[in-house]
């Protein structure tokens, strides 16, 4: 698994809803930004398997409320 | 389990569309720009073309066996095997091959049958034909058809989610040329056919509904079990970079096949593609990519090409075939309404 800071999961979170540097915090709910729309969750499960080689599934992609959610799983 | 084929040729391929083009811009009148300018991007399909509301399938297939036919000089008696890859026949029953064997003149001294798959059929139908023709002595002649239609989808009187997930797909038909032959060709085609029944859920249509699918359950299959296999067909039959002239595979999106691309690390300038001005047409996808793009292999008298088709089912497909490049006919374009 690739060693990444907190921050630069929530960049990379911001790149894939295509916001700008520093939109994010931990603590945002995902479903408050129309930037979370299939675009986004499907280059989410594009970028884990290309970073970590592990396909995301539906299940887990729906258990994301918040961008920490996400920060947690890419682990 | 990959299959190998020694005495099978890929003889020609063909393929039709009807002429009328809808522009996927057009839809952001029911959907606004945002979300149509998201849509565009995500799937990669700009323009398809849509058939008229009388226009059934065998009105693209015919037309398009009939130029491969003429082509090769293939006469319709030795014809001995006829299959339909389609989920839009023209009836409930009987299998709309029959209609097809109708209007070609093809005699009684044949095998005929439609089967029910989208997105793999070009792959499997050359397995299921290739299988059927081994029983035969001598040299036997085939066809294999794939297909699926499309029509005018950008209505005010439809939803915009409907509309939305219109603007991927596009009509087409596409006839393959197969023939058995006496004695091993040069050329042995290995195919690979995995099929996961537990995902028949992730596309599914019910009759007289439209088609439901999970977009992200089917971007994760695509990206995960078909990239990995495509890597894995090469490896297990020892198919390097150099054997292999071009990349085909299902026009599923435009983010499907560029991390498919990505995965798989295909080379730059290595793929065949439709996508952008004839959308995702199922399984005529594969051999229309070929038929439009003969400028690509214009230089070359044959090409080993390496497809993956995948989707409904869900199941995927990956073969290893030559062709030889004039006979891979550019696309016809047909509105002609034949019997029905």
């Amino acid at each position: 698994m690739k060693n990444m800071t907190t921050e630069e999961k929530v960049g990379l979170i911001e790149e894939l809803m295509d916001l700008d540097e520093g939109t994010l915090s931990l603590e945002d709910r995902l479903e408050d930004y129309e930037e979370w729309d299939s675009l986004s969750k499907l280059s989410l499960i594009a970028e884990t398997k290309k970073k970590f080689n592990k396909v995301l599934s539906t299940d887990e992609l729906r258990n994301f409320i918040s961008v920490k959610d996400i920060c947690d799983f890419l682990g | 389990m990959t299959g190998k084929f020694e005495n099978i040729q890929i003889c020609g391929i063909s393929a039709a569309v009807p002429s009328k083009i809808e522009e996927n811009a057009k839809a952001a009148e029911i959907l606004g720009e945002r979300r149509c300018r998201k849509q565009i991007k995500l799937t990669g399909v700009k323009s398809r073309h849509v058939s008229a509301e009388e226009q059934v399938l065998s009105d693209l297939c015919y037309p398009a066996a009939k130029k491969l036919m003429e082509h090769l000089k293939w006469q319709p008696d030795e014809i001995k095997v006829l299959v339909l890859l389609t989920q839009c026949e023209n009836y409930r029953t009987p299998s709309t091959a029959f209609l097809i064997q109708k209007l070609l003149g093809i005699p009684q001294d044949c095998i005929v049958f439609d089967m029910n798959l989208g997105c793999s059929a070009f792959n499997a139908g050359i397995q299921v034909v290739a299988s059927l023709l081994q029983q035969f002595p001598g040299n036997i002649k085939a066809l294999c058809f794939q297909g699926d239609l499309a029509y005018e989808s950008i209505h005010h009187d439809m939803s915009a989610d409907a509309v939305a997930s219109n603007m991927l797909f596009g009509s087409a038909a596409s006839v393959v040329a197969i023939e058995k032959m006496e004695q091993r060709c040069g050329f042995a085609i290995p195919i690979d056919t995995l099929s996961d029944g537990k995902r028949y859920r992730a596309i599914l249509r019910h009759y007289n509904d439209s088609l439901n699918m999970d977009g992200e359950a089917v971007f994760a299959f695509s990206i995960g079990d078909v990239a990995d296999s495509i890597i894995d067909f090469r490896k297990k039959n020892r198919i390097f970079e150099p054997d292999i002239d071009f990349y085909v595979f299902h026009q599923a999106q435009k983010l499907i096949l560029d991390n498919i691309a990505e995965i798989c690390e295909i080379p730059e300038g290595k793929e065949l593609r439709s996508l952008e001005e004839y959308g995702n047409t199922s399984g005529a996808s594969i051999p229309l990519s070929l038929c439009v793009n003969g400028s690509r292999y214009a230089d070359k008298d044959k090409i080993r090409i390496l497809s993956c088709g995948f989707g409904v089912g869900l199941t995927w497909s990956t073969s290893y075939i030559e062709i030889e490049t004039k006979n891979i006919l550019p696309v016809l374009v047909s509105d002609v309404l034949y019997e029905k």
